[in-house]
């Protein structure tokens, strides 16, 4: 657990550090922009404005910077911050969301940067977020979206559970006609989700809740890649690719 | 510098060195270095998922995984598995070697010191020990031969649908064709297709189930099986069976 270099630079010579960081204050102004902060030929100038405000936040930064990440991060989400609140003070102006963007960002454009692989990255690191919800969500999630299910996963939800019981419900799955409906699924599975819980929830309380965290993922996408529309369609794409053991992953 | 090392702001969300920490996290991958409380809060607030989501996926492009320390999170495990990757590959070295340096020096002594009679003895020992080792590897390379020429016995329940006419004669496929032995990856492609709704299912010699997805759409793209064999794929659409076919991997 070393220090990170940074910190020194950030107590000695700020200014510095913020020369240093130019390319990632960049792409977080490039990004808020695609959100609705002005067109391409305002990227200079909202560059130059959120990096004046940063250092206007020096001071601050250097007293609540308090060591459990690194400097970058920290300053990013700081950043972050900035180009909200210039956000919430200016009126939305055209999108950069267009092909000339490109000419004036010396990144890739927002397009190639927010790839499929990228959404499959932040789609792993919001599964990873609901830690010890996790088990359950996958086995919802795989329930919802048709996608084979295994003893290791109930055995992971609650690695106590009644081998018999999840022998029964697992032989009894196979079963099931393909027709059968999301509630029907749900509805035949709750005695077995009542044992892994130990409470007594009605036929529909797991597949509501499933829907709902469905619906949080595809908000949390939505709101960290500009112009992306994730629904419940795509979220069964991502879950899909996320448990395939071949899918293409470049 | 140092403050209070606080993650909640004073409305009981996560400030922003409670976001930048959790990123962190994920970013080097030691969630489970995360304070628990951190953890709990994060999977039960969407709020702050979002705003994890949001830092993490500007940072996507920053590169953490060449990090030898942090300020918070201890690498040790990470740095131990990048210590042993490398001892492993400088004794594989090594060993290498040695080896060449062993049988090079064997040769030259059989050449240069060894009497007619021990070199005899030499050659007596070596054809004794080809005829008795012989055995051995041509008996394990035949059980392999045979566990391989097994993964390519047809599965007759489907082999027997392959090119069958079904009902639905809508669905006309371009690729994969019958019995072509996959590259790295295997399109999946219908013509004019009303491929909404459909299900591919992927089924190996032994009549398992190896992968099943909804097609959203088409062309489709898998990464071929890992394993070498015949594989089946299905088509099916609300439990009715469209189409069978076959492909290699070798």
């Amino acid at each position: 657990m070393k220090e990170d270099p940074d910190i020194e630079i950030l107590r000695q010579d700020p200014s510095a550090l913020i020369y240093k960081y130019r390319d990632m204050i960049r792409i977080i102004v490039v990004n808020a922009m695609a959100g609705g902060l002005g067109g391409r030929e305002r990227i200079a100038s909202v560059v130059d404005t959120v990096t004046s405000e940063l250092m206007l936040r020096i001071p601050s930064i250097q007293a609540n910077y308090n060591g459990t990440s690194l400097v970058r991060t920290y300053v990013s989400a700081v950043v972050r911050n900035i180009c909200r609140s210039l956000r919430m003070s200016q009126p939305a102006e055209k999108s950069l969301d267009d092909p000339a963007h490109e000419e004036a960002v010396p990144l890739a454009s927002m397009h190639e940067r927010y790839s499929i692989n990228q959404a499959r990255s932040v789609f792993r690191a919001i599964l990873l977020q609901f830690d010890r919800s996790l088990p359950k969500l996958i086995v919802c999630l795989k329930l919802k979206f048709r996608i084979a299910l295994g003893r290791e996963d109930f055995l992971r939800w609650q690695p106590g559970c009644d081998q018999h019981i999840l022998s029964d419900f697992l032989a009894d799955m196979q079963t099931w006609p393909e027709s059968l409906t999301d509630m029907e699924i749900f509805r035949r599975s709750t005695p077995l989700f009542n044992h892994l819980q130990s409470k007594e929830a009605t036929d529909d309380t797991v597949r509501r809740w499933t829907s709902s965290k469905i619906a949080e993922i595809a908000d949390a996408l939505n709101c960290s890649i500009p112009g992306a529309h994730f629904d419940e369609e795509t979220i069964r794409l991502l879950t899909e690719d996320y448990f395939s053991p071949f899918l293409l992953r470049d | 510098m140092t403050v209070e090392k606080g993650f909640f702001d004073s409305t009981h969300h996560l400030n922003d060195a409670g976001v930048a920490m959790y990123v962190d996290a994920l970013k080097l991958d030691v969630l489970d270095q995360v304070p628990q409380e951190v953890r709990d809060h994060v999977s039960e607030c969407q709020k702050c998922r979002k705003e994890i989501t949001g830092l993490y996926t500007l940072l996507m492009e920053e590169d953490y995984t060449t990090l030898r320390s942090h300020p918070y999170f201890s690498l040790d495990k990470r740095e131990a598995a990048r210590g042993w990757r490398l001892a492993y590959r400088i004794a594989a070295v090594i060993g290498g070697i040695a080896v060449t340096g062993a049988v090079a020096y064997y040769l030259a002594g059989l050449g240069a010191s060894r009497t007619t009679d021990e070199a005899r003895r030499i050659e007596q020992i070596r054809g004794e020990d080809s005829i008795r080792n012989s055995g051995t590897p041509g008996l394990r390379r035949h059980d392999d031969e045979q566990a391989l020429a097994a993964r390519y016995e047809p599965y007759p329940e489907l082999e027997n649908m392959v090119n069958g006419a079904f009902r639905s004669g809508d669905v006309e496929v371009i690729s994969p064709r019958n019995g072509i032995t996959a590259g790295d990856s295997l399109w999946f492609d219908l013509k004019d297709g009303a491929w909404s709704g459909l299900i591919v299912t992927i089924v190996s010699n032994t009549g398992e189930n190896v992968y099943s997805a909804h097609l959203a759409s088409v062309p489709f793209a898998l990464r071929r099986p890992a394993e070498p064999g015949l594989y089946y794929w299905k088509l099916q659409n609300a439990g009715e069976l469209l189409y069978v076919g076959k492909f290699l991997v070798k």
